[in-house]
């Protein structure tokens, strides 16, 4: 007798592919929206006008809460060749789907005046500012990040490089894990200058199971309240592990 | 220094030894509007052309430790080189395509029972057969003509119109040639005022209005502001350069425009 099970059926992918990212959060304003490529979607708010410099120096203005595309030069050609987004009294959030532990902060920027006071850059916790929050802001005209389960905090400040005003910079804000901890490191890169730094690694903190309740990724200020800084964002992500500069340029 | 395609951005020679052919990712743009030929007779269609897609082909050369060896790093090419990605070439680093993987094949050498080194060959389709400029261009709009360089393909516009306290009523955005001549006209309906904005994408072919920030629907949408005309699109084949202007019936229009050079 022959026994011939039924055989597996075939099984195909359903749907348009999309494009995928190795990030579990990635913006990049050059595609025209304000949604990462990685499906949160974005939200700005500027109660007004805003003005911003296109692709010959010319300035142009933004009407109520619409991106301020600009263009600077990104790559040191000369020319305003690359788009990001302008951001002063701008408040551009999205909704975070990841829980703390290992991973990259990565942030292309320009600041546009120079470093002072404590505007915000970068922005991982909620509006309240309480509970579990990951932010990187100016103090003493350089930039440093914190990591506070709402307790405790560590902290990482740079000391010797800082973005002069109009100068492009790569930033990252490594988060290293054991076991039962996690710890930070700060690390910048200002572009066509002899100026990097690595901070040394923070102390260690008990891994939080979990970001601020409602916790969003925002760009510009630390919570909804926090000192807006000013700056112009060309490309913001979060890696699930610790990357180089050159390694977040992967998609 | 890469020597090949990057995919998302990111070399496959961390996996394989070299690329070893490349062909098909230089291939010129074709145009997109196929020349039709006429019809036989009345009621009659004639014969359509077929434009065949970009199609890029690249050949890996891998070499593996061992049998096993050579499993997993086919397995690690092909989790590297998702469906749906981004191409990139040194040949033009400021440029990408967006392809689907659309076959891969692995080509063993000579003994394969104990030659672990094999050719692995990918090869995409090209959802869109334009390269495209990594940066946008971007252009502030007003009522004088600025000039977009275009490349060889058609790009679509995207523009964002302002209001103004003095509203802009029945704002038109105008496309010329740089000798002057009319490509294209966009004329909408409608007065933007304080606050408004109104956006025109010229891929969807859609009219978007906001009002502080708040999207307008039902009958207060962007789409019943369109009046007449078409949606701008920048071609190569009306020049290198075209101009972008806008117009209105009382008030000062201005704007932005953001599009994308497609080779």
């Amino acid at each position: 007798m022959l026994f011939a099970p039924a055989p597996t059926p075939a099984m195909r992918r359903r749907g348009a592919p999309v494009l995928t990212s190795s990030a579990l959060f990635r913006y990049q304003p050059r595609r025209y929206t304000l949604n990462a490529i990685t499906g949160q979607l974005g939200t700005l708010v500027r109660a007004s006008t805003g003005t911003a410099v296109d692709g010959l120096g010319t300035t142009w203005t933004a009407a109520h809460s619409m991106p301020r595309a600009e263009a600077r030069d990104w790559t040191g050609s000369g020319v305003r060749d690359t788009l990001g987004l302008r951001m002063t009294t701008d408040d551009l959030s999205w909704p975070v789907n990841f829980v703390p532990g290992a991973g990259t902060l990565y942030v292309e920027a320009a600041e546009v005046a120079t470093l002072s006071g404590s505007g915000g850059l970068a922005y991982i916790g909620n509006d309240a500012q309480s509970g579990t929050r990951l932010t990187v802001d100016a103090t003493g005209g350089y930039y440093r990040a914190r990591l506070t389960d709402g307790t405790t905090t560590v902290t990482a400040t740079l000391a010797s490089v800082t973005p002069s005003a109009d100068q492009c910079f790569r930033l990252a804000v490594q988060c290293q894990a054991s076991s039962t901890q996690l710890r930070i490191r700060l690390l910048i890169d200002v572009l066509r200058t002899a100026g990097s730094e690595a901070t040394a690694w923070s102390s260690w903190l008990d891994t939080p199971a979990a970001w601020g309740a409602t916790a969003k990724l925002r760009v510009n200020r630390a919570g909804s309240a926090g000192t807006q800084g000013s700056t112009w964002l060309r490309d913001v992500a979060w890696f699930p592990e610790i990357r180089t500069f050159d390694e977040c340029a992967w998609l | 220094m890469t020597n090949g395609l990057l995919v998302n951005n990111r070399s496959l020679e961390d996996i394989v030894f070299q690329y070893l052919t490349l062909d098909g990712y230089l291939t010129p743009i074709v145009p997109e509007r196929a020349v039709q030929p006429l019809a036989f007779g009345v009621g009659v269609f004639g014969s359509g052309i077929d434009v065949k897609p970009r199609t890029v082909k690249a050949t890996l050369d891998l070499r593996a430790a061992s049998l096993p060896d050579r499993t997993a790093l086919i397995d690690a090419v092909r989790r590297r080189v998702p469906h749906l990605c981004e191409l990139q070439s040194v040949d033009i680093p400021g440029r990408y395509l967006v392809a689907v993987l659309s076959g891969v094949e692995v080509e063993f050498h000579e003994a394969a029972h104990g030659n672990p080194n094999c050719y692995v060959i990918l090869t995409w389709t090209a959802v869109d057969g334009g390269w495209r400029d990594i940066e946008p261009t971007c252009r502030a709009l007003s009522s004088s003509r600025v000039t977009c360089p275009v490349g060889t393909g058609v790009s679509a516009a995207r523009i964002t119109l302002n209001g103004a306290s003095t509203p802009v009523v029945n704002p038109v955005v105008i496309t010329r040639n740089m000798a002057g001549e009319e490509l294209s006209r966009l004329t909408l309906s409608g007065s933007l005022t304080t606050n408004m904005a109104l956006h025109a994408d010229a891929a969807l072919h859609a009219l978007t209005l906001y009002d502080a920030g708040t999207l307008q629907t039902g009958t207060s949408a962007g789409d019943n502001w369109l009046a007449s005309g078409a949606f701008p699109l920048l071609s190569g084949e009306d020049g290198e350069n075209v101009t972008v202007e806008l117009s209105s019936d009382s008030g000062t229009p201005t704007g932005v425009l953001l599009y994308t050079r497609v080779y």
